[in-house]
């Protein structure tokens, strides 16, 4: 779904959202907001989040479908494959960009282009088509296309952290980068005392603002029947749009695994912005600061 | 000095080898790389491009014209939907934008009938913003397909029952891509109007305008040229989001794509016109903003002028 | 101890420095004085190796160090180097600064490390600085924690690339006063600077450049007195308005 280079997002763009502020809610904002959404709905569409008979096919592990606790753990185990892999291509191909060996930065940025061009949906299909030729034997093959699939999420994030890491790097000012090299730093060691730990804090908003746009790309494995939070979604919905006057049920689906989601994203940014203020260093702000 | 002139030129030669070299294995290695893969993505058979003038079963014309007329619906509900977000977007963004001296200071000389009304404007303003925060967090929050369904079922179940599924569905579509796109693009608005410096509102304030007045004439020029490169992203990636369409069974790219493959195992034919016709349009839009940023940049407005010669902050005291 | 012999280096098609030779000799300050775009900064940068010459000779101590068989990290251990911009690792405390290279470079225990990362901060000044960020210090301190980072690394000489052009005139007086202090403790230093009040006082040595060749060198009070080069005496003249 591409949701980067959005108001906070990566490289360029995210530069604004740095300069003026964020607009931040607070948690008992939200949990009133949220009350009163639930409560707004309720009174339109006249059904009842209450309903019993809801929560335990869904949501509860009591009848063995427990599909909303499935779901959850689906995703986290996407998101837990996705963000790795991301990172290590994102760090390789955001090294390479920036070296003026072009034998180097032309076939990353051919990559990084492309798998930002591409909508990310197509990159699941496809990997999914393709990938059952790569699956090693004795491996499910529904697992493993799966699995190839979630790779393919992590390149698609990998491109786009590509450009974050990029942007980190080159903010560090050259004249530090001599003053390494003058102290008598291997060229290894400016890289990791100089640059690093300067590039890393500086890309901290925009990659917490990627890594919350990976848990919602986990979404799309949807379209290729893994099990995650929207799919079940999903599949509950074919399921209970069979049995009669449960037509409210419809809307608590995706209202229930909206708050979820919603908590998740709420969870990463916040744990980011802790993240931050740690490692925060006086007069050490953003690139465009 | 003859001899270093020679010495030099011979050196400014080897550079350009080096160079030259540097540049063709590059080059190589990125047709080596396409090449390999789609050797390794055909398994075996060779590229078939008649496939894209053949008419597949149960469709009326050929390959290539559908994919176009696919790109074509994609293209345009990315457009109804950014240009209605925009609207929203625009609003929502300039309201959350603005700071205003908390109600009960701003109202304390007033007689008390007009000061209860300025409270209660005030606060139902108030409590507009504090609910397009929220909307603005929920859809940067959830996925848009999440969003896409919901709409979606709120349409099949409200719409006139003269409506077909695929109107039903169509409208749901570009709704949810119209309210997730309206939320970021307000985060884009507030974004860009809060980095106009506070001064020049007091400067126009001083020259003799009146708060609106300074809005329209000297903030909101400014702040277009810093939204504009962010919003022609979002548009970018607007378009990536309209693939999602296929959810909900819209015919675009992506759905047209997988229900070729259904019919015809020529998947990596597929594949290269559904990621040509996005990258065509995603790519040179991309490269674009780039362009954009770099000639309308203002130092000093919002972003650095570089992020390498930064002049380094040695005039402090103490 | 460091000789510089017949040193070219092109940027382009621009010829930066035209043959230059030099001698510093241990104990010895130098200052390198010319009008801008002399290549003066291109030859302080030639002799630690940030920059490689295209021709010529550098000699420390007797051995050839752009050669490629001898690595540049260690001439640049040997050699120190402050700049213009002082170029704080802004991410490190002062401390920190200073002892970083001790940490990483010479692989020294962190007690012993952080001992003489005090020692050199006392030594310019700044104990009570210890545990702040280059943002929070002036532009004098933060010249001077470059120059204590410089000297924990125990080099047989420093590099001085224009210390006080960026700093604010208030500030010019205490970084001049360390560079002093150092000079009369017998450090080798080759400075390029615009303070002729150093170069009068401090300086062994004064080298005038232009146009990438040293065209004069001599005692302080021999050049500034009676240049012989014409655009030596050209520069005499307009220095001492």
């Amino acid at each position: 779904m591409g949701e980067r280079g959005r108001g906070g997002g990566a490289g360029r763009t995210g530069t604004l959202a740095r300069v003026a502020g964020r607009s931040g809610l607070r948690v008992a904002e939200i949990a009133l907001a949220v009350a009163a959404t639930l409560a707004a709905l309720q009174w339109a569409f006249r059904f009842s989040i209450f309903d019993p008979g809801f929560w335990s096919a869904f949501a509860l592990p009591a009848q063995g479908q427990g599909l909303l606790v499935r779901g959850l753990v689906g995703t986290l185990q996407f998101t837990a494959i996705v963000i790795p892999t991301g990172l290590a291509f994102g760090f390789f191909w955001g090294w390479c960009r920036m070296t003026r060996w072009r034998v180097l930065s032309w076939p990353s940025t051919v990559i990084v282009e492309f798998l930002r061009g591409v909508p990310p949906v197509i990159l699941v299909i496809f990997a999914y088509f393709f990938g059952t030729a790569f699956i090693p034997r004795g491996l499910d093959p529904f697992a493993g296309a799966v699995l190839i699939a979630a790779l393919a999420v992590g390149l698609h994030t990998g491109a786009y952290q590509a450009e974050i890491f990029r942007a980190g790097f080159q903010s560090v000012p050259r004249g530090q980068v001599e003053a390494g090299q003058a102290l008598g730093m291997s060229p290894w060691q400016v890289m990791r005392h100089v640059v690093l730990a300067q590039a890393m804090r500086l890309s901290l908003p925009p990659l917490g603002n990627e890594f919350s746009n990976v848990i919602k790309d986990t979404a799309l494995l949807a379209a290729i029947g893994a099990t995650e939070l929207f799919g079940i979604g999903l599949e509950f919905n074919s399921r209970a749009v069979t049995e009669p006057g449960h037509a409210s049920w419809l809307f608590l689906v995706w209202l229930t695994i909206a708050m979820v989601y919603f908590v998740l994203n709420f969870a990463v940014t916040r744990g980011v912005r802790v993240l931050e203020r740690r490692v925060r260093v006086p007069g050490l702000e953003g690139a465009a600061a | 000095m003859e001899s270093h002139e020679a010495f030099h030129r011979e050196r400014l030669r080897h550079e350009r080898r080096v160079a030259l070299a540097d540049t063709a294995a590059a080059v190589g290695i990125v047709a080596v790389g396409v090449v390999a893969a789609s050797l390794v993505f055909l398994e075996g058979r060779s590229l078939d491009l008649a496939y894209f003038t053949s008419t597949p079963r149960n469709f009326r014309s050929p390959v290539w014209q559908l994919f176009l007329s696919a790109a074509v619906f994609a293209l345009a509900a990315t457009v109804a939907a950014f240009l209605m977000g925009l609207l929203i977007g625009f609003a929502t963004g300039w309201e959350r934008s603005l700071t205003r001296p908390p109600l009960l200071a701003r109202t304390h000389g007033l007689p008390p009938g007009r000061r209860t009304l300025h409270l209660v404007a005030g606060g139902a303003l108030y409590l507009l913003r504090r609910v397009a925060d929220f909307y603005v967090e929920l859809v940067r929050g959830t996925p848009l397909l999440v969003q896409m369904f919901f709409v979606w079922e709120a349409v099949l179940i409200a719409a006139p029952a003269d409506w077909d599924l695929r109107t039903r569905s169509l409208v749901a579509g570009v709704v949810a891509m119209t309210l997730n796109t309206g939320g970021y693009q307000s985060e884009i608005f507030r974004a860009g109007i809060s980095a106009v410096p506070e001064g020049q509102v007091e400067a126009a304030r001083a020259v003799g305008f009146r708060r609106l007045g300074a809005m329209r004439h000297i903030v909101l020029p400014q702040a277009v040229r810093l939204v504009l490169p962010p919003l022609t992203n979002e548009f970018v990636t607007l378009f990536k989001s309209s693939s999602l369409l296929f959810f909900i069974g819209l015919v675009e790219l992506t759905s047209l794509a997988k229900s070729l493959t259904n019919l015809d195992p020529k998947v990596f034919e597929i594949f290269l016109l559904t990621t040509a016709l996005y990258l065509l349009v995603t790519v040179p839009v991309s490269r674009a903003v780039i362009a954009l940023e770099r000639r309308y940049r203002i130092p000093g407005l919002g972003v650095a002028a570089s992020p390498r010669g930064r002049r380094r902050r040695a005039r402090r005291t103490g | 101890m460091i000789r510089v012999e017949g040193l070219h280096k092109w940027f382009g098609e621009n010829h930066v420095l035209r043959g230059v030779d030099l001698e510093v000799k241990k104990g010895e300050v130098v200052v390198v004085l010319g009008p801008s775009g002399s290549g003066k900064s291109t030859l302080l940068r030639c002799i630690n190796l940030l920059v490689e010459p295209d021709e010529g000779a550098i000699f420390l101590d007797g051995v050839r160090v752009n050669d490629r068989r001898i690595r540049p990290e260690w001439v640049r251990q040997q050699v120190g180097m402050v700049f213009q911009s002082f170029n704080l690792f802004a991410h490190l405390t002062a401390l920190k600064n200073v002892t970083v290279g001790l940490n990483k470079v010479k692989k020294m225990g962190a007690a012993e490390a952080d001992r003489r990362g005090r020692e050199l901060l006392a030594r310019v000044g700044l104990s009570d600085k210890l545990g702040a960020y280059p943002a929070q210090l002036s532009g004098g301190q933060q010249q001077r924690v470059s120059i204590a980072r410089a000297l924990a690394m125990e080099p047989k000489a420093v590099l001085f690339d224009e210390p006080t052009s960026a700093l604010d005139p208030e500030y010019i007086r205490e970084v001049l006063d360390v560079m002093s202090a150092l000079a009369s403790e017998g450090m080798t230093m080759v400075v390029v600077t615009h303070e002729m009040g150093f170069a009068r006082n401090v300086a062994t040595r004064v080298a005038f450049m232009s146009e990438g060749e040293i065209l004069e060198s001599g005692t302080p009070s021999e050049f500034f007195s009676s240049p012989k080069h014409e655009r030596a005496r050209a520069f005499v003249d307009k220095i001492l308005q």
